[in-house]
């Protein structure tokens, strides 16, 4: 069996998902990339790939509908071509632990990757080259996930067991910001699309806090309802106020934090830790998870069903 | 699901059923035995060239919706984020 780590939504083709696992919650075995297809039929595996080792995430390439990049637990990062099937273009070791997260850039005009790792540094690469640009040190604890801002080109964010988020900019190694955002672990991160200021952060204390950049001293909002660790979190690709997250607690919740009652939805169909999750970019309120249950599920939460 | 970890009580299997849980997995690995039917596959990469792109980018859905500036009241004219400086590549007009 597999188990899933990460999922994400094809940003060329509507159908096309991604999905990367691990053999034996990722301790021991191998890895396995899912690429599935689903049309009205269902889901479909189009391709598979092994890896050597675990793999804990998977982000699409932004300028080839082709071409995506896994991380792993041996330190390594693989860049694949899903019509090439005998195994990855490239493989980019250089991490001296886990790769946890892995993103491809979103802004227009560069075509950048980052990498976090449990070894505390995240990593800035260049997909056409073999070794990384850069390394970010100042992280005092396991790096769980680095993600891209969607509208400040070369700027990323990254969450960590050291209990802080940190902004970082490509153009200088030391840190940007730091924010000390729970007294907790923090598993997961990500923007909003509509507001450039806006972050949120999930965390081992159950909860989703929101940051803005512009006053870090105090949340702007904090989501309660998750029953243990946050894993991920997702803002809407398409409602400024709107996010998803997935749980320990084998729940996918949604939320509006606009409102003040903001858990709008509770989705309760795993049976094991929901690790990943992703909105869909096309299929409007489309979103799509996976779980150390083997399944990788594809629905429309009613919440998301109607434009706002 | 959880397949449970403990054989059949009527029929002597020949080799340990196959660990299911997290506890079990961990246990076995710490302990430096082997975990049965772990599947090691020896991947390297084929340094191939990428197969050539044949789609557009497609512009995102908070792309081109609004200006580069968000309209919202409030926020600084010209655009400033929190974070000072210019971004990396020249801000579009």
């Amino acid at each position: 069996g597999r188990h899933g780590y990460a999922v994400e939504f094809s940003p060329y083709l509507p159908g096309r998902l991604a999905c990367a696992a691990a053999q034996y919650y990722g301790i021991a075995g191998c890895g396995t990339l899912a690429v599935l297809e689903q049309n009205e039929a269902g889901i479909c595996l189009f391709r598979s790939f092994d890896w050597n080792d675990g793999l804990f995430d998977v982000t699409w390439s932004e300028n080839n509908e082709h071409v995506l990049v896994t991380s792993s637990g041996d330190g390594a990062l693989q860049i694949w071509d899903t019509a090439k099937p005998t195994g990855p273009l490239q493989v980019c070791k250089e991490h001296t632990q886990e790769v946890y997260s892995v993103d491809w850039s979103q802004t227009r005009g560069e075509q950048l990757v980052v990498s976090g790792s449990w070894d505390q540094t995240a990593k800035l690469w260049d997909p056409t080259v073999g070794r990384s640009l850069c390394t970010f040190k100042g992280h005092e604890g396991i790096i769980y996930s680095t993600i891209w801002s969607p509208h400040i080109p070369g700027c990323f964010a990254s969450a960590s067991g050291d209990q802080t988020l940190r902004i970082w900019d490509v153009k200088t190694p030391g840190v940007k910001v730091v924010i000390p955002g729970h007294q907790a672990e923090i598993l997961s991160c990500d923007w909003c699309k509509y507001d450039e200021n806006l972050l949120v952060t999930g965390a081992v204390d159950c909860s989703l806090k929101g940051w803005d950049l512009r006053n870090v001293r105090q949340p702007v909002f904090n989501l309660v309802g998750h029953t243990y660790a946050v894993r991920r979190v997702k803002f809407s690709p398409f409602h400024a106020t709107l996010l998803a997250s997935c749980s320990y607690d084998f729940t996918v919740r949604f939320w509006d934090f606009s409102k003040p009652n903001p858990l709008l939805e509770t989705v309760e169909h795993h049976t094991e830790f929901t690790c990943g999750l992703d909105l869909s970019l096309h299929n409007h309120g489309q979103v799509a998870d996976c779980a150390w249950d083997e399944l990788v599920k594809i629905y429309t939460p009613s919440c998301l069903a109607a434009p706002v | 699901g959880v397949v449970p970890a403990a054989p059949p009580s009527s029929a002597p299997l020949p080799a340990p059923a196959p660990p299911a849980s997290f506890s079990e997995i961990l246990r076995l690995v710490r302990s430096g035995r082997d975990v049965p039917g772990l599947h090691r596959p020896n991947v390297t990469a084929s340094l191939a060239s990428p197969t050539p792109s044949r789609l557009a980018r497609r512009p995102k859905p908070w792309e081109g919706a609004r200006p580069a500036e968000p309209p919202q009241p409030g926020r600084e004219p010209g655009g400033s984020g929190a974070l000072g400086p210019a971004p990396l590549t020249p801000a579009s007009p």
